[in-house]
């Protein structure tokens, strides 16, 4: 039995095929989710929007073109409302750093130039979750959505000239970041 | 290793090279700058590689399966739709029931052609016939309107002359109720607000 593509099943889903939709969940909830996680930094909440992001696109579906891939579009609505949902908290929340530990726990038996790549990936993972909502917002849009600055300039409503300072000075951090490591 | 007064390349011109982001005239002189110098071509390569490890950044496992609440939310109406289901749908029989009762009256009122009289009364009668409970209803209501009517015509000449609008004003009243009863039925989706309600965060 060949698995259906995800075309096929945006196409049932909008026959009224649920379930349909559901495989589309299995298959994309851990990217959606990390989308989440590296926009707001606490796991129950990017749990929560990660699913409150399906189901808007599960409304949203008929603004979908199927002939293009699903998972960067799901990516982008969960992106959205996770900017909207930062946008609308106030005061700026802190950076958490209950999570630091997770890549902590078993990695006893990973050779030892995988885990060093692995703790420098986790210490990055960790700096971005550190910098200001706004930087972090860059970030996500322009190094895992693939943004140009104009469209990062319209997602966010802020000029291409913050959006190019807003990049510099984030990445110049976790430049800081990752030498202060090494 | 810039030759004599070159000035090095500044950080933003070789991230927003690196982005894709410089015109092509920029980008020129961005190329040949590196092709000359050594600093600013290991700066660019430290960039490269930054990009590298956030873009590389591993996906955390999800803790727990979404799908099924995902299923289990879209399989349940919203709470709040399924209210405003039944508002309307209240809405719509009440204004039915007017329009049951009210089109005789109002359509001799306004005094419409015999022709449409029996049209409407043909109507009633088979609304009647499959809702029988209404014959009484409609006859008692109708029968008290006629009394108040001749009441008022009787004891206040005065406020007839207001009077001549009401069947107009029935009529408003129950097409508002249906038209409302429509909106409410509507799809959520066709009165969305857009996303950008808040965007100074950003700058
Ligand atoms: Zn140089």
């Amino acid at each position: 039995m060949e698995e259906p593509t995800d075309r096929a099943l945006v196409l049932r889903t909008r026959q009224g095929d649920v379930d349909a939709f559901g495989e589309l969940v299995r298959r994309y909830q851990t990217s959606v989710f990390n989308v989440c996680y590296r926009l707001l930094g606490e796991r129950r909440e990017a749990e929560d929007l990660a699913q409150e992001a399906f189901l808007r696109a599960f409304r949203r579906l008929h603004t979908f073109d199927a002939d293009r891939p699903f998972g960067p579009w799901m990516r982008r609505v969960a992106a959205n409302l996770c900017l909207n949902h930062l946008s609308r908290a106030s005061p700026p929340r802190l950076p958490l750093q209950d999570e630091t530990d997770l890549a902590a726990g078993s990695t006893e038996r990973i050779p030892e130039a995988v885990r060093l790549r692995g703790e420098r990936a986790e210490m990055l993972r960790q700096a971005i979750l550190e910098l200001p909502a706004h930087y972090r917002a860059v970030i996500e849009l322009r190094h895992f959505h693939e943004m140009r600055y104009a469209e990062i300039s319209q997602a966010l409503g802020i000029p291409v000239s913050d959006v190019k300072s807003h990049l510099y000075r984030a990445r110049r951090k976790l430049a800081e970041r990752l030498e202060g490591h090494v | 290793m810039s030759e004599g007064s070159t000035p090095h390349l500044d950080e933003e011109a070789l991230q927003a090279f690196l982005d894709g982001e410089i015109g092509p005239r920029e980008r020129e002189l961005v190329e040949s700058h590196l092709a000359a110098c050594g600093d600013c071509l290991s700066r660019l390569d430290d960039l490269r590689h930054l990009f590298r490890a956030i873009e590389a950044i591993p996906d955390l496992p999800l803790e727990r399966d979404l799908t099924p609440a995902v299923l289990h939310a879209l399989r349940r109406p919203r709470a709040g739709a399924a209210r405003l289901r039944w508002v309307a749908a209240l809405q719509l029989a009440f204004a039915a029931a007017i329009l049951i009762t009210a089109v005789p009256v109002v359509a001799s009122a306004l005094e419409v052609s015999a022709r449409m009289e029996s049209w409407v009364a043909a109507a009633q009668v088979v609304l009647q016939g499959s809702l029988g409970g209404w014959v009484a209803w409609r006859a008692s209501v109708e029968t008290a309107l006629a009394g108040l009517w001749q009441s008022m015509t009787k004891l206040r000449p005065a406020a007839t002359a207001v009077m001549d609008f009401w069947p107009w004003i029935v009529a408003f009243a129950v097409l508002g109720l249906m038209a409302n009863g429509i909106l409410l039925r509507w799809p959520r989706g066709s009165m969305r607000r857009p996303d950008s309600a808040h965007r100074g965060r950003w700058s």
